[in-house]
């Protein structure tokens, strides 16, 4: 179907219109707020002791739960894509319910579990391990709900691959350990990159439930976007878009490399297929 | 290397593929698990490697148990279906894979891949992926990248199945050279009764997870042990009648059938292979039956004529070209056909 040329000039510039709106727009809107009293007021907003700490712990939040859905992920997604195991799609539907279930609801969850009247709190309390409004409440929420991106991208290319170079492997004497190695990971490693950038990207916008399970305490339990909320309600306009600043350039290189990693694996492919076809031609690929 | 399958089982969920078969294969002998899709054939090759742990029986490789030997040190070399290959590795690479596991030195491996790249043609190919390749390419890769580290048994899951009828034919011939030359112990899978017959030393006929007949191509082709051997093993035309003291009666027509000597008449089913029809213009009596030609295929050195009994069923019959111009075959011709073999079944009362 082929539209006129009016009306397809009216699409474009509408999809362009509506994605300037509400993409770029803002975006701009953020890097200039944060730079209208120049450099030197960005700088000492972010240099503020409260955005460093809330920096330091968005940075240890996201580390612990790269690493935590990193294992669990390869685990997880190996174990569901080449085992059939009674329940399985239960598994299957409870890996999708931390992206289901809302941040707020995920954070009040850990409350009632590790919170003082919570099934685990008198425990916890006894043994003197703070969960709640602490670390451990904040790396807990972050890796619960960053928990089924690795695992996602890794099952879905597993189940895709099959199970047939993994058998040629063994078939071939290769141990286990040499297969995942030689055979697997090789096939993942696109998949885990973009798992690894999803996961870093949510785990650093995390606000909900990080906010519930948090307490909210300035310079202890403040992650970034905790810290952005409480200075623009402080009426402190630059420091909050100054603090917006490391997350919007984040979203920025996960698109980025999101985009990298297409135009790579695309490439390893268009490279190969263009080495052969200009030289051989049509002979070379029906010849034996 | 011999290989002694006994009492062989494997079940998925509620499906039986294999069922209690046993199966030898002698050392240097190139065996053909022939039969139709479901028939467990496959499954059974993967018993063999390792990649299925049979529910009962025992495998045996040169006569040591294999039960419980993981895949990678059973000394097997297996070609996939679809070759497996490996996507992200040069030719070099896959054909080197077995050896880099082993830890050899990178000169021995490299000098073994060579050779074996020059004993499958694939010189010039080292450096290419395998999406770069033809079908016939990669299954040669496929091949030389089982053999690089001097298997003891080679298994090959239907070898030529995804290959085009032409490379097929090439490639069969190939095999069985390469195999006269290697002399390794091979099992190969197939559903296609030519390719097993032309290919083989014997073949093993398999049936809904069962064993029909072991034998020769000879003699599973010439001797079939029953009718689904008979069936699964080329073109053929049924006929019902009856058996008595040496004699089938099919219609109005009566053969002799020595085997079947009882004086009791019995019901049977009487088969004859397209090449066991002669055609004649004129009656032979009653060693002969008459039929109307429908259909001529003319091309191939063979003709393929198809004729309607005036019972209505359909014959078809192949004769030499030149016997075919002699008869000036044309359609809508009454002719007579008379059987110059036949296969005989007498049909089972017991049910």
């Amino acid at each position: 179907m082929r539209r006129s040329l009016p009306i397809r000039g009216l699409l474009i510039s509408v999809t362009v219109a509506w994605l300037l709106l509400v993409l770029a727009l803002p975006f701009a809107y953020v890097f200039s707020q944060a730079f209208a009293g120049g450099f030197a007021v960005f700088r000492d907003a972010l240099a503020q002791p409260e955005a460093l700490a809330a920096v330091r712990l968005s940075a240890i939040a996201t580390t612990v739960a790269l690493v935590a859905n990193l294992v669990f992920g390869v685990a997880a997604g190996w174990a569901l894509a080449r085992t059939r195991f009674p329940g399985r799609s239960l598994v299957l539907v409870l890996l999708d319910l931390p992206i289901a279930v809302s941040p707020v609801v995920a954070g009040l969850m850990f409350v009632l579990l590790f919170g003082r009247q919570g099934w685990f709190g008198p425990w916890l309390e006894a043994v003197g391990v703070k969960v709640v409004f602490a670390l451990p409440g904040i790396l807990i929420a972050t890796t619960f709900v960053t928990l089924p991106f690795i695992a996602r991208e890794v099952l879905t290319v597993l189940e895709e691959t099959g199970t047939a170079e993994e058998e040629a492997a063994l078939t071939l004497g290769a141990s286990r350990t040499q297969m995942f190695v030689h055979i697997v990971l090789p096939a993942i490693r696109w998949a885990l990159f973009y798992g690894v950038v999803l996961t870093a990207a949510r785990a650093l916008g995390e606000f909900g439930a990080v906010s519930v399970v948090s307490g909210n305490i300035a310079g202890q339990t403040q992650t970034l976007p905790l810290h952005i909320e409480a200075a623009y309600i402080d009426y402190d306009v630059i420091g909050a878009f100054a603090s917006a600043v490391p997350l919007t350039v984040m979203a920025a290189l996960t698109i980025l490399a999101q985009k990298v990693v297409a135009a790579l694996s695309s490439r390893e492919r268009g490279a190969r297929v263009a080495e052969v076809s200009p030289t051989e031609g049509a002979p070379g690929w029906t010849s034996v | 290397m011999d290989i002694r399958l006994t009492g062989i089982s494997k079940r998925f969920g509620a499906f039986v593929a294999v069922d209690g078969v046993d199966v030898g294969v002698r050392s240097g002998e190139l065996l053909a698990l022939l039969g139709p899709s479901g028939s467990g054939k496959t499954t059974l090759l993967r018993v063999i490697a390792g990649l299925e742990e049979p529910d009962a029986g025992t495998v045996e490789i040169g006569g040591a148990e294999a039960n419980g030997v993981g895949v990678p040190d059973r000394g097997i070399g297996f070609v996939f279906q679809h070759y497996a290959l490996f996507k992200h590795m040069t030719v070099h690479d896959n054909v080197g894979f077995a050896l880099r596991m082993q830890k050899r030195p990178k000169a021995e491996v490299s000098a073994r891949v060579v050779k074996l790249l020059t004993l499958f043609s694939l010189q010039g190919l080292a450096h290419r992926y395998p999406d770069q390749l033809s079908g016939g390419q990669r299954q040669r890769v496929a091949l030389a990248r089982a053999l690089a580290a001097q298997p003891r048994i080679l298994l090959l899951d239907e070898p030529f199945g995804a290959l085009d009828a032409q490379v097929r034919q090439e490639l069969r011939r190939w095999l069985r050279r390469l195999h006269d030359e290697i002399g390794v112990t091979t099992v190969f899978v197939t559903h296609d009764q030519e390719e097993a017959l032309e290919v083989a030393d014997r073949i093993v006929v398999m049936n809904k997870g069962r064993i029909e007949q072991t034998g020769t191509p000879e003699e599973v082709f010439a001797r079939p042990a029953n009718e689904f051997v008979m069936h699964f093993l080329g073109n053929v035309n049924v006929f019902h009648g009856r058996v008595e003291a040496g004699k089938a009666y099919v219609g109005e027509m009566v053969l002799g059938a020595p085997p079947h000597g009882a004086i009791e008449p019995a019901a049977a089913r009487i088969y004859f292979r397209p090449h066991e029809l002669a055609i004649e213009r004129t009656s032979a009596g009653t060693s002969s039956f008459r039929a109307r030609v429908t259909h001529v295929n003319p091309f191939g050195g063979r003709v393929k004529v198809e004729l309607v009994t005036p019972g209505g069923e359909t014959v078809i019959a192949e004769l030499p070209r030149e016997r075919y111009e002699e008869l000036q075959l044309r359609r809508d011709m009454d002719v007579f056909v008379s059987p110059t073999d036949s296969t005989i079944f007498v049909e089972d009362y017991s049910i």
